[in-house]
């Protein structure tokens, strides 16, 4: 029970101090006056509403659980309540609470209730007991919208005490709130006394009035006690109603009882004038406040934009729809006026056509007409769908689904085959057609970056790399090569390269006898190896080169070249061969190599040791390819002593660098190499190539003298000869002459090195400046010396250091956004010129922040609802 | 990156400051007429033509901008000054004079649209000289604002009185109720339409609502508002053209304190006036020049002055934003661009994407000395610079003088006040 008292009058509280709170961000320190003054405005029914609510919350919740649990709410609660210094409820609004009706809301009806009480209390003669369960009861009724009619028998001794302040109970609610701070100090006063028991003061409350008459009080008899004194209208007329004899008394009683309530007050009085307008006018302008609080969103809106576009309130432009417009139509000019009139008079115009077709239908019967609608509108139902079906193909991107269907539509199309059938004529025609095409690309776009291949190179666009690029364009120069040798030599030309190569081949066949070591089982066996090899090979290139003429497939000189000097090309993609077996003597290198050769060496009738090392320095020098010909003398080392070198690997090397091998296996590298080379060739002047001849024949006559060696250098290209002799220049002065390179050096380029080094003289002369005059280049003159720092007579002052600086760590004068240096200057970095930005980020960047309209009046915002 | 793109575009924002400045001419027209100098100029809504403006001889002119010429003359409106007018709708104008009334004129005849109802310099319209309404009051009238949308308009005398069009004597009385002012000013506001602000000759700010009926709230100033004008875009924000040379910007949600205080014009400032996109607002002032400011930036004003140019008494924005009207002391009304560098006519898109792109790197480069020093720079005239030279004298005598004083009380006891703080000198309510 207590624990309720103790809620209910928390809650009580709560509410109060909830209006007054609401009330406290017009003025925070709110007076007695003010609060007087306030009145019944402000303690509106939301606050009663509020605090009922709070108190029902709080009276659920402690009845529910244990008080040990404290929500938010009730945090809430206890700041509020320690705004009253402190004190325990109990102690403050034990006698308040009952004061009051639960909510300002109730207030009116409370005197009513009162005077009731009062009568009864009159009437009954049973004393506060009876009264105090009367009031009870009514107080319980009251809150029973609220729920809380289950609290009614606690209310009951709740209410018990506090019967005899019923004479505070006066309407108006500013008599009320007066009595409340009254009750406020009242209390204080009273804080000692908390222990007072409350049955205590109820039974001294219990004040019966006496009956000094002995009639019955009625309509003649009317008692006379002095509380009890008052002859209220009810009193009177309760009688003649009790007769009940007409409904017009009944009425008056009904108005008599709205009078007597109203009477029953006294006004209060009103505010000073100044007073209460000053109240009406902080009331107004919070309510103006909150009106305008309205337009905050917008005003956020409007504030925070980046661009503002004016106007900034487009009225919605009216879509007026086609028919709408045909409707309002009407003629203005001739044109218009004479086109409406032959409409009119061949009947097209929109009524005419329909009230045709009305009668067209009224011939038909219904279920036709339904039909006919029904068959209209499953076409176009069907025509829709599949447009959206088709518009829903088009835009699926996966290739795959794409690829799919593009296979199915294939299939639906006729081949040609199948098109012969049902029209040979047209397949024919068709025929043709393809083939002209065919024809067509085979003359115009061959060798250009029509091929696949081509085609994704030429997607990648700038993603090529050099190797990329070159092969690229390597392709593009046999292509234009192909094309022009086409023009100038048709095709004897071709058939007479073939047949020379056939004559050369058939010299390969040619077979002599042999002698000595050679003749041995194992040497025959191995060349026998060899010898199929070469056959095989032989067979492989002849066929090659058949079908290659065959095939239409062209035979290219090489520029600057003789006619025996080739360069084969095959058709298909420009690979360029410049020896013919280039393919297979990637596979069959070894073998094909030393066969030749002992077939050659078969005439000089030397050992094989010596042929073997013969051959060595002139294969063994292509090694030297890889370095650029301009450095020779670095490479020499290298190979001081070509005969202590192994000659495997010497053999090995030699095949893998001495022929120039472009083909569509060969690496990049190598492919770009050669293309190097071949420039290097051109470059290089024919009479030097002439000189160098004797040069090779001479080492080479020293260690094989073959004629078939010239014969067979003869064939190979231009650059690989020139190689070759600058190789075989310094190994043949390595085994002649040790360590003599620098005699050789100078001899090259003796005129050359004497002009650099002039001129190397020449830029650092002035380096080499001697000190002619004295005192230049040092103050004191030459030879003097500079004294030793003396730190005892350096004096030091220490200044402010940076650290100490008033200013350290702050920003010097930087603009207002930003906060650091970086950032200030990260801002002025990013450039915003349409060079280094794209075109939407240039424009957005140099959008203005206000955009107008020309010409447009801009109005002020305003309310669109 | 480019390796010198930082260095180009500065050099590119060097050459936009220099030409911003090269082509700052903001002096387009002056319109003739006044004999006297004019107190009002308004602009008629949806319209970007014609503006009105009445003159201390009590005359009334309407005038077509595009043309510059007169639709509409009424030489004798008033006796004695006219001090204020705004257009009721498009066809009606009201104006009111020191010589206690309120007349309501029909333009209508003379404002046609396409300009062939203007009349020449010396014959009138039958009707135009005669009021079609005369509204009388007991005190000469300082101002007249009308209601947006109603047909209410207010008049500042003694009190505000709210009158009807159609009732001949105002239909509430709005005043605080202690005060015993004249108004001076007063503007219904123009979204929220029914507050209304005035401003008092006893240094107060006053405001307003129709609909409760009563004056709300009161501020007293340190030294009295001219005139005052409601932001078109934020509808809680009010411009006050101070006696003290400044301009504030307050919220009418929090009056405590302006939001802004806009520090530049060397005189008292009579005039105020929002641009119609509320990112700017043009003043006028008793130094002989009218000054465009940005909203919230407290500063940098643009200040616009002729050698003939006295006292400027009001100042409008024309309803595109893109011009600026100022009535003087001398009689003529001014015609100003907004944006003293801004091309009139058509731009073309190349045009203007090289426009915008100078007015950014002006706007990034700023804080480059260089182009600062560009950007900042004014020549004003000798009258005020010296004048500026001197306000500077003493204001920085009055700092020193405080801190003094600060410095010889008790410790703690004055303490600095933020200059917001000391505008407002007490909120009335």
């Amino acid at each position: 029970m207590r624990l309720a008292i103790r809620n209910n009058s928390n809650g009580r509280t709560k509410g109060l101090q909830q209006m007054i709170l609401t009330r406290a961000n017009i003025t925070l320190d709110i007076n007695k006056d003010e609060l007087r003054g306030l009145g019944q405005d402000t303690l509106d029914s939301d606050a009663a509403n509020k605090a009922m609510e709070m108190l029902r919350q709080k009276i659920t919740a402690d009845m529910g659980e244990d008080m040990g649990v404290v929500n938010s709410e009730d945090d809430e609660d206890i700041d509020s309540d320690a705004a009253f210094e402190g004190e325990s409820d109990e102690e403050h609004f034990g006698a308040f609470k009952f004061t009051q009706k639960p909510g300002p809301s109730q207030w009116p009806k409370s005197p009513k209730k009162s005077t009731r009480m009062s009568l009864s209390v009159l009437l009954d003669g049973d004393g506060g007991e009876s009264a105090n369960n009367n009031n009870g009861a009514s107080n319980a009724d009251s809150q029973s919208d609220e729920g809380l009619s289950d609290m009614e028998e606690d209310e009951e001794d709740i209410l018990a005490p506090t019967d005899d302040e019923d004479i505070e109970l006066k309407g108006d609610a500013l008599n009320k709130l007066d009595s409340f701070i009254d009750d406020l100090s009242h209390q204080k006063r009273k804080a000692s006394d908390i222990t007072e028991p409350l049955p205590a003061r109820s039974i001294k409350r219990r004040v019966i009035p006496e009956w000094m008459e002995a009639a019955i009080e009625g309509e003649f008899a009317v008692p006379s006690g002095t509380d009890a004194g008052k002859i209220t209208l009810d009193n009177l007329l309760k009688p003649s109603s009790a007769s009940g004899n007409n409904a017009s008394l009944g009425s008056l009683e009904k108005s008599a009882k709205l009078l007597s309530s109203t009477k029953n007050q006294p006004l209060s009085a009103p505010l000073h004038q100044r007073q209460q307008d000053r109240v009406d006018r902080e009331a107004a302008y919070e309510a103006t406040k909150d009106e305008v609080q309205k337009w905050a969103p917008t005003m956020k809106r409007i504030k925070e934009a980046e661009h503002l576009s004016f106007p900034l309130q487009v009225l919605g432009v009216l879509n007026t729809s086609s028919s709408e417009l045909a409707s309002k139509f009407k003629p203005s000019t001739e044109l218009e006026s004479a086109v409406d009139q032959l409409l009119k008079a061949s009947k097209l115009q929109e009524e005419d056509i329909e009230k045709t077709e009305e009668l067209q239908m009224s011939n038909l019967t219904i279920e036709e007409v339904t039909t006919r609608h029904a068959k209209l509108w499953q076409m176009r139902e069907l025509m829709f769908r599949a447009e959206a079906k088709a518009k829903h193909i088009s835009k699926i991107k996966s290739k795959t689904f794409q690829k799919i269907q593009k296979k199915a539509r294939e299939k639906n199309t006729l081949t040609l085959d199948q098109i012969g059938v049902l029209d040979p004529k047209a397949a024919d025609a068709e025929r043709l057609k393809l083939e002209a095409a065919r024809a067509k690309e085979r003359v115009t776009l061959r060798h250009k970056n029509t091929s696949k291949w081509a085609k994704q190179m030429n997607a990648h666009g700038i993603d090529l790399d050099v190797d990329q690029r070159q092969e690229l364009n390597a392709q593009l120069e046999c292509g234009e090569q192909l094309r022009h040798f086409v023009e100038s030599n048709g095709e004897n030309d071709v058939a007479g390269v073939a047949a020379r190569t056939f004559d050369e081949l058939a010299g390969l066949d040619s077979t002599d006898q042999q002698s000595g070591l050679l003749e041995m089982k194992f040497m025959c066996n191995a060349e026998e190896r060899g010898y199929r090899v070469t056959e095989s090979m032989a067979d492989d290139f002849r066929a090659d080169l058949v079908g290659m003429t065959a095939d239409g497939v062209d035979i290219v000189e090489s520029k600057g070249d003789g006619p025996s000097a080739l360069e084969a090309v095959q058709g298909n993609q420009g690979e360029l061969i410049f020896h013919p077996t280039a393919d297979q003597s990637q596979n069959a290198g070894p073998s094909r190599v030393t066969p030749v050769r002992l077939t050659k060496s078969n005439e000089s009738d030397t050992s094989s040791m010596t042929l073997k090392s013969s051959v060595e320095p002139v294969t063994a020098s292509p090694q030297l390819d890889l370095q650029p010909p301009s450095q020779p003398s670095q490479t020499i080392p290298l190979i001081e002593n070509p005969w202590l070198v192994n000659p495997t690997t010497s053999a090995k090397l030699s095949r893998e660098k001495n022929e120039i091998l472009v083909s569509k296996k060969s690496l990049l590298a190598s492919k770009s190499k050669a293309a190097l080379k071949k420039q290097l060739a051109c470059t290089e002047d024919a009479l030097s190539h002439e000189a160098d001849d004797p040069v090779v024949e001479i080492s080479l006559d020293k260690a094989m003298t073959i004629d078939h060696a010239k014969q067979k250098r003869k064939q190979k290209p231009k650059q690989e000869g020139k190689e070759t002799t600058e190789v075989v220049i310094p190994v043949v002065g390595a085994t002649f002459q040790n360590s003599d390179d620098e005699g050789d050096d100078a001899e090259e380029e003796g005129i050359k090195a004497f002009e650099q080094r002039d001129l190397v003289a020449l830029v650092f002369a002035s380096n080499n400046v001697v000190e002619a005059r004295s005192g230049q280049g040092s103050w004191g003159g030459c030879g003097t010396k500079k004294s030793q720092p003396k730190p005892h007579l350096i004096k030091k002052v220490p200044g402010v250091t940076p650290a100490a600086r008033a200013d350290a760590g702050k920003a010097q004068d930087l603009p207002h956004p930003y906060t650091t240096k970086a950032q200030f200057e990260s801002s002025l970095e990013m450039p915003i010129g349409p060079e280094w930005n794209t075109c939407m980020g240039f424009q957005k960047s140099t959008l203005p922040k206000v955009i107008k309209k020309m010409g447009t009046v801009i109005n002020p915002i305003e309310k669109l609802f | 990156m480019h390796p010198f793109a930082k260095a180009r575009e500065r050099v590119r924002a060097l050459n936009a400051a220099k030409i911003e400045r090269m082509f700052a001419k903001p002096f387009l027209a002056s319109l003739e007429g006044h004999i006297d100098g004019v107190n009002v100029v308004v602009r008629k809504a949806h319209s970007l033509a014609v503006v009105a403006s009445a003159s201390a001889d009590g005359e009334i002119i309407i005038h077509d901008l595009p043309q510059r010429k007169h639709l509409l003359r009424l030489p004798t409106a008033h006796k004695r000054s006219v001090t204020g007018i705004c257009f009721a709708d498009s066809d009606r104008l009201l104006s009111c004079g020191v010589d206690q009334t309120v007349k309501m004129w029909d333009v209508r005849t003379s404002l046609d649209e396409d300009g062939s109802g203007d009349l020449g310099e010396n014959s009138l319209p039958a009707d135009g000289s005669k009021p079609l309404t005369v509204f009388h009051g007991k005190t000469a009238f300082n101002a007249i604002d009308h209601h947006r949308e109603s047909s209410l308009f207010a008049t500042a005398s003694n009190c505000v009185h709210i009158w009807d069009e159609t009732k001949s004597s105002p239909v509430m009385n709005l005043n605080f109720p202690t005060s015993t002012e004249t108004i001076t000013a007063l503007k219904f506001n123009l979204s929220e339409t029914s507050v209304l602000a005035s401003t008092g000759s006893d240094r107060t700010f006053t405001l307003y609502d129709v609909r409760t009926g009563k004056a709300e709230r009161r501020l007293v100033f340190q030294m009295r508002a001219n005139a005052l004008a409601w932001s078109p875009t934020l509808p809680t924000s009010i411009l006050l053209a101070s006696e003290d040379h400044n301009l504030y910007t307050f919220d009418v949600r929090s009056l405590t304190s302006p939001t802004q205080i806009y520090k530049g014009h060397v005189a008292a400032v009579m005039s105020c006036d929002w641009s119609p996109t509320g990112t700017e607002f043009v003043s006028g002032g008793w130094d002989r020049t009218l000054r465009i400011w940005n909203e919230g930036d407290g500063r940098g004003s643009e200040a616009y002055h002729t050698k003939r140019m006295q006292r400027v008494f009001s100042t409008i924005y024309t309803g595109d934003a893109r011009f600026v009207l100022s009535g003087s002391d001398d009689g003529n009304l001014r015609l100003w661009k907004a944006h003293a560098s801004e091309k009139l006519g058509i731009i073309g898109g190349r045009e203007r994407a090289a426009r915008e792109y100078r007015t950014k790197l002006r706007e990034k480069w700023k804080y480059d000395p260089e182009v600062g020093k560009i950007e900042r720079r004014r020549h004003m005239p000798k009258s005020i610079y010296n004048t500026s030279k001197l306000k500077q004298t003493m204001l920085d005598a009055q700092r020193v003088k405080e801190e003094r004083r600060r410095k010889h009380s008790r410790a703690g006891e004055t303490k600095p006040k933020a200059e917001r703080r000391k505008v407002v000198v007490a909120e009335q309510t």
